[in-house]
């Protein structure tokens, strides 16, 4: 694992975590960064876990932070959950350094959230976890029936879809209408 | 414990993709059946098929390449009924895997829309394929022909038990139906009063015939007629000699279109191979051993010697295939040897006369040749006596054909006042001892090139092996 981190950390962090300490080797110095999600907790988390997600790799790369401003400046996820990022930031910790099994059982157990995880996973765009991530969604229905499916995955039936498309097209053509009005409104 | 739920169409459409691409094809096609919105997914996913076979009329199969999947619509009533593609099955039984089953509802489509959401699935139309079994269904072709308007590939179990209707057979009707646009038709039986050349002279470019069982007989006019690039035959009657005549007819230049040509089947008898290279210039290319079980050396030296024209032993097998025969017959054959003198003699495989044999040679061959001719049925020794003397006048006709380069329709007509369908593809004794005497199943196969007047080279490979049955086999490939 490569380490292009500025600086060593040996400080917590200013703001409390609900994150993990990270075991760093002891001989190996090891930066950390600091994320936080749409509930502003921040966590702290290791440049070597931070590694699984591109777009925070790519972060990192890019603005050069110091331990410091990293320290003052936490990379803000404004759309993702708190408790999602929790889940995400665990899922890198513990597979910090290690490539993904193809059976990952440290996967979040809450099926309810896979939704917001999956969407979550694909924006940090981490893809080990994004692709077990979709294989859970597909066991859902492994060897269920077109019915099952259905009401597994809400799939809307072909009368509720045409009906949904033209609700759409009427909203659509409503708010043109409106702002055409208001554009000729302003005109006068 | 209430089912989870995931509303997967909220997902971005690539991750949707995702996640169908983890999923087994059976759990894919169930989804597409779910909405339109879902089909056009799975559309998008282009999955690897291979090909969408319908074993007319209720029967799908979806085959990738490892995978074979196996869509059986059932009915109520006896489903050989079925008539229409319009009908809806009552269920659906899905057959995958070596023990995979699952049966689902009709999804609320008949027959012919079940048949179209594979078909929209699949992509490309070149990959669908109908097979028919003219004996089990009894179908309406229009409704087959609205359902695969370009239909490209067709095979058809003809049947000799099939309806008529108005005096056209079913496989009479579906060839008239699709036959314009097909470009492979694999024939299981011939409909009633087709002949192969009347099906291969179509613009078809492949064209597979199993006749195994029926007495079809291969005549030179069913293989001049053809204007398939492949073709493809398995018929238990066909002459060896009209074999060569086709090759003499490729040599001037006919069938240009026809690429790859393979003929097998049965027989009670031995091929002569050296009736089929008569004249035609071949040259024998390096022996590989072909498919045999044994090494090649425990074969007789006859065996390897019998085309190799500079070689004496070239000249003692012929000989042993003569001399069972009539004595007139050697004095045909030289004459056509003289012929034939100024044409190069290395590596051309012709018959050839040993007339400068020391008479002691011959008459151990002979007793070669009678020690074989015991192991033969009598009646089979009997028809190659009369065959000695058919053959004289075959031999003559033959040099005509060399001679007479320029005029197929006298060739043709001398050709039908000849009866010896038996003869000309029988060798006598001679050629038992290619096959090591105890060596059941071993394979004979030999290679040779010819070049035709445009210089284009072919290549023909003999094959024949003992089991059971002689199994005789000629695979002739161009090389354009």
């Amino acid at each position: 694992m490569s380490s292009t981190e500025q600086g060593t950390s040996s400080a917590a962090p200013a703001e409390p975590t609900t994150a993990p300490e990270s075991a760093a080797a002891p001989e190996v110095p090891e930066s950390f960064y600091y994320v936080h999600g749409k509930d502003k907790v921040v966590h702290k988390v290791s440049a070597g876990a931070l590694q699984h997600s591109a777009l925070i790799h790519g972060m990192i790369s890019n603005l050069g932070y110091t331990e410091e401003q990293a320290k003052a400046n936490p990379f803000p996820f404004e759309n993702i959950d708190g408790d999602i990022l929790q889940m995400v930031v665990d899922w890198c910790n513990q597979h910090k350094g290690k490539p993904t099994p193809p059976e990952d059982t440290n996967l979040p157990k809450q099926k309810e959230k896979l939704f917001d995880l999956v969407l979550a996973v694909n924006y940090l765009e981490i893809k080990e976890l994004l692709t077990y991530c979709c294989k859970q969604v597909a066991m859902m229905v492994k060897g269920k029936s077109p019915e099952e499916i259905r009401e597994i995955w809400m799939i809307p039936t072909d009368a509720e879809d045409e009906a949904a498309e033209k609700e759409a097209k009427k909203r659509a053509g409503k708010e043109a209408a409106g702002e055409t009005a208001a554009a000729a409104g302003d005109a006068k | 414990m209430p089912t989870q739920r995931f509303p997967l169409q909220r997902l971005p459409d690539d991750l949707g993709l995702m996640v169908l691409s983890t999923m087994e094809y059976h759990e894919i096609f169930a989804f597409s059946f779910t909405s339109k919105k879902s089909l056009s997914m799975v559309t998008a996913l282009r999955l690897p098929i291979h090909r969408v076979k319908l074993a007319f009329p209720n029967e799908i199969a979806v085959l990738f390449d490892r995978a074979y999947y196996r869509f059986y619509l059932k009915r109520h009533e006896n489903d050989y009924e079925i008539r229409t593609l319009n009908d809806l099955p009552t269920s659906v039984d899905i057959y995958f895997g070596n023990i995979g089953r699952l049966t689902w509802s009709n999804q609320g489509k008949t027959i012919d829309e079940w048949i179209h959401h594979f078909c929209s699935i699949s992509h490309q139309e070149n990959r669908r394929e109908v097979s028919i079994n003219t004996r089990k269904a009894r179908f309406d072709v229009q409704s087959l022909r609205n359902t695969f308007p370009s239909l490209k590939k067709v095979s058809i179990h003809c049947s000799g038990e099939e309806l008529n209707v108005n005096g056209i057979s079913s496989s009479e009707t579906v060839l008239r139906a699709f036959l314009p646009d097909l470009e492979t038709l694999l024939l299981y039986g011939l409909p009633p009063n087709r002949s192969i050349g009347s099906i291969g002279m179509t613009n078809l470019n492949v064209l597979h015939v199993y006749l195994d069982g029926s007495p079809y007989n291969l005549k030179l006019e069913d293989l001049l007629s053809l204007n398939v690039k492949s073709f493809v035959i398995m018929v238990n009657e066909f002459s060896i000699r009209d074999l060569n005549r086709f090759f003499k007819m490729w040599i001037k230049g006919s069938n240009p279109k026809l690429e790859y040509l393979e003929i097998y089947g049965h027989s009670s008898r031995f091929p002569d191979w050296n009736v089929l290279l008569k004249g035609l210039k071949a040259v024998e290319e390096e022996e590989e051993g072909g498919g045999s079980d044994e090494p090649q050396e425990e074969e007789p030296k006859e065996a390897d010697a019998v085309e190799e024209p500079e070689d004496a032993q070239d000249d003692e097998d012929q000989e042993d295939y003569e001399e069972v025969e009539d004595e007139e017959e050697e004095e045909s054959e030289g004459e056509f040897k003289a012929g034939e003198a100024d044409e190069p003699q290395v590596g051309r495989v012709e018959a050839v006369e040993a007339q400068n044999e020391p008479e002691g040679a011959q008459e151990v061959r002979v007793e070669e040749a009678e020690a074989v001719a015991e192991e033969v049925p009598e009646d089979v020794q009997e028809e190659e006596v009369q065959e000695g003397y058919d053959e004289e006048n075959e031999k003559e006709e033959d040099e005509e054909d060399i001679e007479d380069d320029n005029d197929y329709e006298d060739d043709e007509s001398e050709y039908e006042d000849e009866e010896e369908p038996e003869e000309a593809q029988i060798v006598p004794v001679a050629q038992v001892p290619r096959v090591a005497q105890g060596a059941e199943n071993t394979a004979v196969v030999k290679t040779y090139t010819i070049r035709n007047s445009l210089g284009v080279f072919a290549e023909i490979e003999t094959e024949f092996n003992r089991s059971a049955y002689v199994n005789v086999g000629l695979k002739f490939t161009v090389f354009h």
